[in-house]
Order: structure tokens, then C-alpha cells, then sequence
């Protein structure tokens, strides 16, 4: 196990569990470059093949994501949360043991409590396809997710640490589910194949739910879990009991493990802070983010990101980007940031297809042949329409 | 374990002095397992509610080290072997089970009654506050787990004991209770037994007197009740009634109270008493040097402290120190 020795800040010092990680990235350029998605083949070798082939290789686009400023804000904030909540945890003092333990609400130092408005949380809001998941994955898997110790500094540490655990909300909202989600992360996260943990039982009864969670509490503190990730979590808010329960399981499981978490929904999941971003920013701890649709075609951020979509493409003569061709992706796409990477692939498909054996040219008719194949969307799309792109001020009905 | 998949919770991190038993606990703590039945199943296939059973099976899964190396570091083997491998002694053979509870046999090598060890599981409060004070680790040591041992040598207190073992508990740090000072006699014990169980000189000086003693150790009780009132006039020793018959009956009583720890406990005494016990066999009167080692002896004879000072002060003899090292 290698660790750390070089940017790390003097409070990380000594601690195995921050310096097993990798260096913060201090510059936002590296940062942006670290995060951003282009395809893992060249386009050089992909464009070899010919275009009814070369369809084939559109696939390898589809993972191209641009990291906006919000995802560096975001990425920035779970780094910071992670290294800082690690802080007392570190192993080789006897706090950081006592807390691995469990000890800490019996003797020792108490653990930091938070007040029930307050959550120790991270909170990232957007519209569903503006790369929300996709930006926190991300930025996750920039840690290793399982490290496993054996010595530090010539003193034995044989401990098993996760770094970190991204689980879905289940469906229905139920804290018991979610118990078992972040279970299962686990096992897949420690290669866990026999006994798994997921196995305790899933009954709703009062006794076992408090056992259930006293075992998450305790594997969470033992593998020195660093972030949680609970995704989608509009799930939670179709009922009342189901807010309740999961901001009481929240308050609890940041009390108890002291473990950021960061919650992630559509602008439904508001409707857990009482509908209000404003609430929402104050009451998780950790942060508030927002990643916002594009607010028209003039949006600098949709110019980057369609300029950046724009060079990534497998056809002989790409399509130009100016003002006209921004606001036609505007209207079809809404600035949905996974409707128009989705675009731009298809409308390269229909564009290799049309062409033949010849070389393929991409156009903008394309574009509005590829979002005529969306029908799915078109629904939720125009409901886009006149909705305000920032939360903070309102909210979308 | 039943699952080479299962990951190490890392506490095999090995301990100053640990029992094994400890490692288990803390093995049980850091699996968020609420029942110990569970974990045990789950994790080393084993239900058995006995601890012996437990701890063969924890051991043989050898998930903390090998079993010779957990035997020799980790259990009460290197106690033990100063009173077994000896011929002619009435003692069962050693067994593992032996080795890893600490629980003892009686003169007649039956298993005595009892959990474990009927003493229980002990820890000294000052000990475990220090532990989660220093290293955030708590957990049992052997020392204070030893047979008889009621007292920590470090110190100087009573120890705690508590009984539900089964339940696979960690010692509790947050005690505000003023331990309660040992007597002399049992720091003085904790001290020989903890001796005992680092002296790797493979000395058999203890395993020598059990085989003269255990046998005999009514014969030897009633030389001791026939010492003390060789000493004192019987104007001390009548009005309180000790005589060579009720201290002999004392003896007898203390040994069938104690029945899991007598034997060894007797033994170890004895061994640091030999030159008194040879003193007394001969009819030789005490002298005020020996005074300290027989005041011991006799406490442990079931004598009682405040009649024991009675005689410190009729005699303006010094009390007993007992030394640390």
C-alpha cells in the first residue's frame, strides 16, 4: 500500500485512511480535464472503418460528458467532505479507533451532533439527463473504492476501508431497502461472493429495523466508509412517511457514523426540504448544488458543451457550429445535456446510414430526424418549456 | 472461517496481553452483528453456546494467527504448563479448552461447576479506561483473567467481573465507580500468577509443590492452623475462636467455595510459602521476617483481615507490603 506523502495538508498528516487516497487536484482545469469523458478509442482508428460499419462504433461516444463549472464545485465539495470527515476516523489515534468501535457515544469524545434542520449532507438538484449521477459517479471513481491496509509506518494496521458507496433510492421510499441497498453496495464493493451482508433479514418490525440499522451503523464505521451516494432520492418524497423516514434515517446515520452524504434528485426531491432550494442549501451541511439546464442558446455553458460534443464525431464533414445550429440543438435538446449527446449520435448514425458507401456528412436535418426517433421524450421535453432553469427561485410544477 | 471471502475487520490486530476471547468480542463489535449466536454461526459455523466449544472452533478457523502462535501469545497455555506434563499428579491432562478459559480442575479432575472460571470475566476499570484513553481499544487481558486473580497488579484495585460471557461483551470504559483497593493478599496473587504466566523459563517449581501438596493440602492445612496457634498465646486465639479445628475447617470451607480456582490458587501460594511450609512442618515458631508471608498465607486460609490486624497490633509487628515487581 502506497500512501501519500506529497500535497497533502498538515491537519491529513499521519492519517492512513487520507493519504491512501489520491492527491486532492488543486488546479480546476486538471480538475475539469479529470472529470470530462471522451471516447477510450481514438477517432482517428474508429473513422477506419466504413460508414455502414463505422454505426457500430457511435457506441464508444456515448460516455462523452463535459465537466460544467457545477460538477468542479461538485466534485470539489465531495473531495473536501471526504478528507475532512476522514480527519477523526484516522486509525492511529485511539479516537479514530473508539470510533471504529463504536465507542464514542459511550466514552471518549462525542461525536459532532447535528441539529435536526441540519443535515450532514451534500444536496446536487437537476433535471433528470443533466448529468447529475453521471457527474458524482465520476467524480467517485477518482478514489479507489475499496483500500485495503496492512501496515503504516512500520505499525500493523490490517483494515479494510471503503471509500466510498453510491446505491439508488428504492422505489416506494422505504429506509429498510435502503438499508439493504447500501448492504449490497458493500458486498459488491468488497468482492463479497459467499455470507454477504445483504443477507440480514428484511422485515419492517420495529426490533429488527433497529438492528438492521445498528449492523449498517457498525459495517459503515468498521470499512471506514468515506461517502454515501444516494441517488434519485424523489423516491422518497411521494409520501410523508417516506420523507420522514429517510430524514430521520439521515440524521441518524450522519449522528451516529459521521459519514457525508450526498443526496441527489430531480427538482421533486425538493419537496424533502419543503420545496425550497433555499431550505434545501441550508440544511445540508455539506452543500447545495444545482446543475442547471442551459438557460437558452446564447448560454456560454451550451456553447462549450455543444462545441465540445462537436469534436467528437465519426462522420467526414461535421456539422458547423454557429448561432443558427445553437439554437435549433437548443429547441430540440432544451439544454438537457443527455438528450443532446443522445442527439448528436444519432443524427450521425441516420448521417453514416444516408451516406453509403460515400463520404457521410453530418447536417442539421439530422439532428431534427434523430429527435423525431425520441418520441418518448417529447412529452417531457415540452413540459420544459417556460419552466425556470434555476431552482432557486422556482420550481417546476 | 466458513468464508474465505469474508474480509479481515481488522481486529486481529494483536493486543498487549490479549486473550483470545477478547479478540473475538472485538471481532463480534466491528461485524454490526446483534447477536453473538448469529455471528458465530455466520462467521466460524459454530452456535454452541459453550464458550469452550467457541473458542476451539475461533481457534482452529485460526483467523488470528496460527493455533500454535494464538496458544503461546494469546491463551492461558503458558499458566497452565507450570502445573501439568507432571506425572503423578491428579490433575486432568491439559486441554485446549483448559488453556483458552482459564477454567480449572479440581483435585479430584473433575471440571468444576461454573462459568467461566466462576469468577467470570474480569477487567480493571483503571485498566480499561487507560486502554480506550490511549489506544481506543478495549478489550480482556489474560492477566486479569488468570484463575483466582481478583485483583489488578497494576493497580492495586479489585477487579470487575461480570458473566455473560455468551453475549461475547467488550469491557465498559465509562465506569465512574472508584475502584475498590485489593487486599494485600490478592494484589499479591495477581502479581504471582501474572509472573507465572510470562515465565517462560520452563520451570517446574509450581508443578512440584502440586504434587506434594495437592494431595495432602488438609494435612498442610492443619499445620498451618497448628502454626498460628503455636505463635499466640491463647489469650489471643481462644476468645476468637481459632483454634487448630476451625481453622482447618475454614480451609476446607474455602476450598469448596472456590472449587475452580483452589487448586491453583493453593498451589501458587504454596510455592512462594515453601520455606514456611517446611518451618511449620518441622515446629519451627515464626519469626517477625516470616510474619508478612504467613499473614498472606493465613488470609488465604480464610482467616479475616481485621483479626489478622488485631494481631499486627498485639504484636506491634509491621504490617505487610507487598512489592510491585
Amino acid at each position: 500500500m502506497m500512501y501519500q506523502t506529497e500535497n497533502v495538508a498538515k491537519l491529513h498528516r499521519g492519517n492512513p485512511l487520507i493519504e491512501a487516497l489520491p492527491a486532492p487536484i488543486l488546479d480546476r482545469i486538471e480538475l475539469a480535464k479529470s472529470l470530462s469523458r471522451g471516447p477510450r478509442t481514438t477517432l482517428k482508428t474508429l473513422m477506419e472503418d466504413p460508414p455502414k460499419l463505422r454505426v457500430h462504433n457511435l457506441v464508444a461516444l456515448k460516455t462523452l460528458f463535459l465537466a460544467k463549472p457545477e460538477c468542479l464545485d461538485i466534485a470539489e465539495a465531495m473531495d473536501l467532505a471526504l478528507r475532512e470527515f476522514y480527519v477523526p476516523k484516522n486509525p492511529m489515534s485511539p479516537e479514530g479507533q473508539a470510533y471504529r468501535y463504536g465507542l464514542a457515544a459511550n466514552g471518549g469524545s462525542e461525536p459532532q451532533e447535528f441539529a435536526d434542520t441540519e443535515l450532514g449532507c451534500m444536496f446536487v438538484v437537476g433535471e433528470s439527463g443533466m448529468g447529475k449521477t453521471t457527474t458524482i459517479r465520476i467524480a467517485l471513481q477518482r478514489y479507489p473504492q475499496v483500500i485495503r491496509h496492512s501496515a503504516y509506518m512500520e505499525i500493523e494496521l490490517p483494515i479494510t476501508q471503503v471509500v466510498w458507496l453510491s446505491v439508488e433510492a428504492p422505489t416506494g421510499g422505504s429506509t429498510v431497502t435502503l438499508q439493504h441497498s447500501i448492504l449490497e453496495a458493500l458486498d459488491k464493493a468488497l468482492g463479497l461472493t459467499g455470507t454477504k451482508y445483504a443477507h440480514a433479514p428484511k422485515s419492517t418490525k420495529s426490533l429488527e429495523r433497529d438492528k438492521l440499522t445498528s449492523l449498517v451503523v457498525q459495517l459503515l464505521r468498521t470499512y471506514a466508509v468515506g461517502l454515501i451516494h444516494i441517488d434519485d432520492v424523489q423516491s422518497f418524497c411521494g409520501s410523508t412517511a417516506g420523507k420522514k423516514a429517510l430524514r430521520r434515517f439521515l440524521v441518524r446515520l450522519t449522528n451516529l457514523v459521521q459519514v457525508p452524504i450526498i443526496l441527489a434528485g430531480t427538482p421533486e426531491s425538493l419537496d424533502f426540504f419543503a420545496g425550497s432550494f433555499e431550505v434545501a442549501r441550508r440544511a445540508c451541511s455539506l452543500g447545495a448544488f444545482e446543475l442547471e439546464r442551459p438557460e437558452g442558446p446564447e448560454d456560454p455553458i451550451f456553447d462549450a458543451l455543444v462545441k465540445y460534443l462537436f469534436t467528437f464525431h465519426l462522420v467526414e464533414t461535421p456539422l458547423t457550429v454557429d448561432a443558427h445550429t445553437l439554437r435549433v440543438l437548443y429547441e430540440l435538446s432544451k439544454g438537457v445535456t443527455s438528450v443532446l449527446r443522445t442527439l448528436h449520435v444519432e443524427a450521425q448514425k441516420i448521417a453514416l446510414r444516408a451516406a453509403k458507401a460515400g463520404p457521410a456528412k453530418l447536417e442539421l436535418r439530422h439532428y431534427k430526424e434523430a429527435h423525431e426517433l425520441l418520441l418518448t421524450l417529447h412529452g417531457q421535453l415540452d413540459e420544459l418549456d417556460g419552466t425556470a432553469t434555476k431552482l432557486g427561485s422556482k420550481r417546476r410544477k | 472461517m466458513t468464508d474465505s471471502s469474508i474480509p479481515t475487520f481488522g481486529s486481529s490486530q494483536h493486543l498487549d496481553d490479549e486473550w483470545v476471547y477478547g479478540q473475538l468480542c472485538r471481532q463480534f463489535t466491528l461485524s454490526g452483528e446483534g447477536s453473538p449466536h448469529r455471528f458465530l454461526k455466520r462467521y466460524f459455523g459454530e452456535c454452541s453456546s459453550s464458550l469452550e466449544a467457541q473458542m476451539r472452533v475461533v481457534i482452529e478457523s485460526e483467523c488470528f494467527g496460527s493455533r500454535k502462535m494464538v496458544a503461546e501469545t494469546a491463551t492461558f497455555q503458558s499458566y497452565f504448563q507450570h502445573f501439568v506434563h507432571e506425572e503423578g499428579v491428579r490433575w486432568r491432562t491439559a486441554t485446549p479448552d483448559l488453556y483458552t478459559v482459564g477454567r480449572c480442575y479440581n483435585e479430584k479432575g473433575t471440571v468444576a461447576r461454573g462459568r467461566p472460571a466462576v469468577d467470570g470475566l474480569r477487567d480493571c476499570a483503571e485498566c480499561t479506561k487507560e486502554q480506550f484513553t490511549t489506544q481506543g481499544i478495549i478489550t480482556w487481558t489474560r492477566a486479569h483473567n488468570l484463575p483466582g486473580v481478583r485483583a489488578c497488579w497494576r493497580h492495586a484495585t479489585k477487579l470487575r467481573a461480570r458473566f455473560d460471557f455468551d453475549q461475547l461483551p467488550l469491557p465498559d470504559p465509562t465506569s465512574t465507580q472508584t475502584s475498590e483497593a485489593a487486599t494485600e493478599i490478592e494484589l499479591w496473587f495477581a502479581n504471582v500468577s501474572r509472573e507465572t504466566l510470562h515465565d517462560d523459563s520452563g520451570s517446574r517449581r509450581y508443578a512440584r509443590v502440586l504434587r506434594r501438596s495437592v494431595e495432602s493440602y488438609r494435612w498442610t492445612a492443619q499445620l498451618i492452623a497448628k502454626g498460628i496457634v503455636a505463635s499466640y498465646p491463647p489469650a489471643i486465639l481462644f476468645p476468637m475462636d481459632l483454634t487448630p479445628r476451625s481453622l482447618t475447617a475454614g480451609y476446607r470451607s474455602m476450598l469448596s467455595k472456590n472449587r475452580s480456582i483452589g487448586d491453583t490458587r493453593l498451589l501458587i501460594l504454596l510455592g512462594h510459602c515453601e520455606d514456611r511450609t517446611s518451618q511449620l512442618i518441622n515446629g519451627e515458631r515464626f519469626s517477625e521476617a516470616s510474619w508478612g508471608a504467613w499473614r498472606k498465607a493465613a488470609l488465604a486460609e480464610g482467616a479475616t483481615p481485621p483479626r489478622l490486624d488485631a494481631w499486627v497490633e498485639a504484636d506491634r509487628l509491621e504490617p505487610f507490603q507487598p512489592s510491585l515487581t
